[in-house]
């Protein structure tokens, strides 16, 4: 299979001298296409940081990200954020939808900025998938939480992107519309063909995913 | 209950530990508290020195500042009065006379000795030489000077001739040696010539003073300045010291500048000062509590953590109160000082007075400190009850997020940047709406002021109040204050001459003015009652104001006496006065008129011009000063031909007539002209012009010149204030608007921080999320151009239009220059502010912002 995510020695220190606080530590991890991996570690562990690496969010101190050949830290602001857009679905644990926009504003959002027009027809597909038919033109805030994130996942998927990090993307819900979530990332991820990195620090959502990295102290453990 | 001591001191390090991480904000905090100290303090300097001048003109006036003065004693009862206890300091002046020599006809010059303490007193301290020393020492004003025809030269002799014997017309003369002078005071009528003491000593030694007293002579009686310890209740003071002294036979006379009706009179004119302090207050406080809350939206995280962690809503409050408090310290002194300046540079531009005196009472200070920090703590206590107020949870959830929104929006056009700026403005509809009327308010405020202010129209209001190119005028009717004076000199033969001669005159005419009483007959009277008592005495009633006018026509019907006001005319006023408009009875005869045995009578303009005149009537028969003669037309006497309301108390109400100059000096001889108008060729004027201001700067500052260039320096600076006022509180409002745009931007980008950071890892460049902040700004500002364009053009069509109708000076123009002005500002501020705001958030790293809340 091919490797579509790969950090190498991949380092993020925060401050300087004996302040220093190494959040990643030498990092090198593969990620196959179409793949779906937990990332799981105690709080602090490095795991956010790790994602947010992977997504072009932030620099590292050291080392590469390289994205389907595009090496990230060649990057700058600008271009960092179009190859997101266009590459990476982002899913947040507060689905971070937009307030002023709809529900389907808010999953053609990635698209709009990239001045695309979206494919409707692909999106249809999604929003059946996730259930969402009946709630295209709701506003954000007047949507359940499991709805909400259902939401962020169509946003996530809407451009197509080869990846989708999501962080936590079930700490906020219960358990039951957390196993209905995952399920439908699973899914999602066979019926396009994504690579799904996770974060999450429940075990039994792990479980359901085909690998699992573990992140302690900035180092990986498998 | 017993106070946790040691809660005081964290609050004393949060204080400034809080006040030190907001450097930026101090900044831009201190700057507010030093433009609202300065503008309180320039305004109390203001009013302070305006209630000083206001007194210190009353002073001049009345000739003296002290509080009272005993007239005719003698020596002894001069002492005795000393010694009274509630008499805290006194000058004493014995009196010689009053001088009557050529020159002083209108110059009431009191001859008499006076102690320094005195000559203080009356504003007659010599500013050149000294008081007399040497017997034949003599000290005086200035315009003595002028009126004697003198150079202000010390050591020249001066001789004066006054009346020893009030009953007789022989005058004593005595020549004596000028020793000092000091400038004249024009509104006081008045002025003193100081002797030496050995002089009057001398002239008195064994005279009966007692015994002239009794005998109404003046010569050789005291008289007593006195300062007293209490300012009110003057009258009763000076009965009181007579009564306790057991000499309640001597007369006084108290000083009516210290009247408090006087007093109450000046305060009216603190009116607007009082709103302009109103003004700073508002406009203070909208500023110090954007700052703070904007301020306290910045920080609410941390006030949220700080109420997590125990800290008490009172003691967030104090943390803010304590940090404005230590701004205060900074900005008010320096705002104190230069209020100050400020304040001291504007007395002299907005006060009209000869010597301009700037206050430096500690009331100045005092008030504007305590106002300044009042406003401060009032524009802190909404942001510091927001803050102490704020739940933890709240805190950190805190955004400036819509809550009653719609439930659904049917489209599904896709995200575009500018709909989601116009959606933003959506969030906050009050808050949009606040700052798009305030600063529509403000422009179309300026607009109609501006409006109003361009439609003034010099030559219409040159004609109201002028009848030729130029008139010149006695010194009598341009002094603030007074009676004319029908034997003035300011118009001289020798100016006359020089004016007659002047290039491209072509038509001149004079005016002379005298009052003299004239019999009523019972057809006058019976007219007069017709014209002013009918329809309930209407008139008469709308007269109530003027109680002279009351009091002289009350007395005329009583008396069947009445003033005259006499005018003698000539050249081109005679026609003029008679233009057909003008003429309310009978006909004008230019040919029998200059005959010398007619007479014009002057009458009321009344809306039916049928209306019988209050006075005589055409055909009959009148005497005045002896000469009979027959009136030939009642006419409306044009304003600018009069005096301008000087008559005087015996004379508010009064008859004008009209009669040809030459028959005038005939019974008035020797009267000198009050006004003389010409016309001058139009290219002739910039010279006539330059020859008068050339002549009042090098022969007579006295002189009072009416032209076009003097009449529109005239409007200016009478509606100086009313301009400066309406600008002033127009661009308070817009700039109030202003800042509310900008406390609307601000706060909407620093409470959206987090929801930026979530639309850029969703993929929104920088660059199209600042284009969404301008787009935002740009929809405030286009709204409320359109808004300001809508009503602004109908406010001035048609309020600005009506206004200025019944203005007889205006003609009404349109124009909204200052809303054309206006736009590019606000379209480049729509831009600038948003632009300015976004660098902060740019600075902080886009991870650093999505976990902010977390």
């Amino acid at each position: 299979m091919e490797t579509i995510l790969q950090t190498k020695n991949l380092k993020k220190y925060y401050g300087t001298g004996e302040t220093t606080v190494k959040a990643l530590d030498g990092i090198d991890l593969s990620i196959e296409a179409g793949s779906f991996t937990a990332v799981v570690g105690t709080s602090g562990s490095g795991k956010s940081t790790l994602l947010n690496m992977l997504g072009g969010l932030d620099h590292p101190s050291n080392g590469s990200v390289i994205v389907g050949g595009t090496e990230l830290t060649g990057l700058n602001e600008e271009q960092l954020t179009i190859f997101r857009r266009k590459q990476i679905g982002f899913i947040f644990q507060n689905y971070n939808l937009i307030p002023v926009l709809n529900v389907w504003e808010n999953i053609v959002f990635p698209l709009s900025m990239d001045g695309r027009e979206p494919d409707e027809a692909f999106i249809g597909r999604i929003v059946t998938l996730l259930g969402l038919n009946e709630k295209l033109y709701h506003m954000p805030n007047h949507l359940s939480g499991g709805q909400q994130q259902r939401v962020a996942i169509a946003r996530a998927l809407a451009s197509k992107p080869s990846i989708v990090l999501a962080d936590e993307p079930t700490g906020n819900l219960d358990s039951r519309t957390s196993d209905d979530v995952i399920g439908l990332l699973k899914m999602t991820g066979k019926e396009f063909h994504q690579t799904i990195v996770m974060i999450t620090h429940n075990n039994d959502i792990a479980e359901l995913t085909d690998r699992i990295v573990r992140i302690e102290d900035g180092r990986i453990f498998e | 209950m017993r106070k946790n001591t040691k809660r005081t001191p964290m609050l004393k390090t949060l204080t400034k530990a809080s006040y030190r991480a907001n450097r930026s904000r101090n900044l831009v905090a201190i700057l507010a508290i030093v433009l609202t100290t300065v503008m309180f303090t320039s305004l109390f300097v203001l009013s302070e020195s305006m209630m000083e001048n206001l007194r210190q003109m009353n002073f001049r006036q009345a000739g003296t500042y002290s509080h009272m003065s005993f007239k005719y004693l003698t020596g002894e009862q001069a002492e005795l009065l000393k010694t009274h206890p509630e008499i805290t300091g006194w000058g004493e002046s014995i009196v010689i006379g009053i001088a009557e020599d050529e020159g002083l006809k209108n110059r009431q010059v009191e001859i008499r000795y006076a102690d320094d303490t005195y000559a203080a007193y009356s504003y007659a301290y010599p500013t050149t030489g000294a008081m007399p020393i040497g017997k034949y020492d003599i000290a005086l004003d200035t315009a003595v000077l002028d009126a004697l025809g003198l150079p202000y030269e010390l050591g020249q002799k001066i001789t004066l001739h006054w009346r020893d014997d009030l009953n007789s017309e022989a005058l004593t003369g005595q020549e004596f040696v000028l020793c000092g002078y000091w400038e004249g005071n024009a509104s006081s009528l008045a002025g003193m010539a100081f002797v030496s003491k050995q002089f009057a000593a001398e002239k008195y030694d064994g005279t009966d003073i007692a015994g002239q007293i009794a005998k109404n002579q003046v010569g050789g009686t005291h008289m007593l300045s006195v300062m007293v310890k209490q300012e009110s209740n003057l009258e009763e003071t000076a009965q009181q010291i007579l009564t306790d002294l057991n000499v309640p036979e001597l007369s006084y006379g108290v000083n009516w500048a210290y009247d408090p009706q006087i007093k109450y009179a000046g305060i009216s004119d603190l009116i607007p000062m009082l709103l302009g302090m109103i003004l700073v207050f508002v406009s203070g406080y909208l500023i110090i509590y954007n700052i703070f809350q904007i301020s306290v939206v910045n920080d609410i995280q941390f006030y949220g953590k700080l109420k997590t962690l125990g800290t008490t809503g009172k003691q967030i409050r104090k943390l803010l109160y304590a940090q404005a408090g230590r701004l205060c310290l900074w900005g008010i002194p320096a705002g104190l000082l230069i209020g100050y300046g400020l304040g001291s540079l504007l007395v002299p531009v907005l006060i009209l007075s000869e010597r301009p005196f700037v206050s430096a009472s500690p009331v100045i200070f005092l008030g504007a400190a305590i106002f300044a920090w009042v406003t401060v703590r009032i524009s802190c206590r909404k942001p510091a009850k927001a803050a102490g107020k704020i739940s933890p949870v709240e805190a950190l959830k805190y955004s400036d997020v819509l809550v009653h929104g719609p439930e659904t929006r049917k489209t599904k056009k896709g995200a575009s940047i500018s709909r989601m700026a116009l959606s933003n403005l959506g969030r906050n509809k009050k808050r949009t709406a606040t700052v798009i009327c305030s600063l529509t308010l403000g422009m179309v405020l300026l607009s109609c002021v501006y409006a109003k202010n361009k439609s003034f129209d010099l030559d219409k209001y040159m004609r109201s109040q002028a009848i030729s190119d130029f008139t010149v005028m006695d010194l009598s009717l341009s002094s603030t204050s007074g009676t004319f004076n029908p034997y003035g000199l300011t118009l001289s033969d020798q100016l006359i001459g020089r004016i007659n001669q002047l290039k491209g005159l072509q038509d001149t005419a004079s005016l002379y003015a005298q009052k003299t009483d004239l019999d009523l007959t019972p057809e006058v009277l019976d007219r007069m009652e017709t014209f002013f008592e009918r329809d309930n005495r209407q008139r008469y009633e709308a007269m109530q104001y003027d109680p002279y006018w009351i009091e002289n026509y009350d007395e005329a019907k009583r008396q069947k006496k009445v003033k005259a006001l006499v005018f003698g005319i000539d050249g081109f006023l005679p026609e003029m006065l008679t233009e057909d408009a003008y003429v309310l009875e009978g006909a004008f005869d230019a040919e029998k008129f200059q005959s010398g045995n007619y007479v014009i009578a002057g009458g009321y303009d009344t809306q039916n011009k049928k209306e019988t005149q209050p006075t005589y009537q055409v055909g009959s028969k009148l005497t005045l000063n002896g000469k009979e003669y027959e009136v030939m037309a009642v006419i409306d006497p044009l304003y600018p031909a009069g005096i301008e309301g000087r008559n005087g108390e015996d004379a508010a109400y009064c008859m004008d007539f009209f009669l040809p100059a030459e028959s005038f000096l005939q019974i008035f001889p020797d009267s000198s002209r009050c006004k003389y108008f010409f016309q001058v060729a139009e290219e002739n004027q910039a010279d006539a012009e330059k020859f008068l201001e050339d002549y009042r700067k090098n022969h007579d500052k006295n002189l009072s010149i009416l032209s076009k260039a003097t009449m529109a320096e005239q409007y200016r600076s009478e509606t100086m204030s009313t301009v400066i006022t309406g600008m002033a509180v127009s661009i308070i409002i817009a700039f109030v608007g202003i800042l509310n745009f900008i406390n609307s931007m601000v706060t909407a980008i620093v409470s959206r921080k987090k929801e930026f950071a979530m639309i850029q890892s969703v993929g929104m460049t920088t660059r199209q999320l600042r284009n969404m902040l301008i787009f935002e700004g740009l929809y405030y500002a286009v709204l409320t151009l359109a808004a300001s364009y809508l009503t602004g053009t109908l406010a001035v069509g048609i309020g600005v239009r009506m206004l200025v109708a019944s203005d007889w000076s205006s003609t009404f123009r349109f124009t909204i220059l200052p809303l054309v002005v206006c736009t590019p500002v606000l379209l480049l501020f729509a831009v600038i502010v948003p632009c300015l705001c976004f660098r902060n958030i740019e600075k902080i790293s886009l991870v650093d912002r999505l976990r902010a809340a977390e």
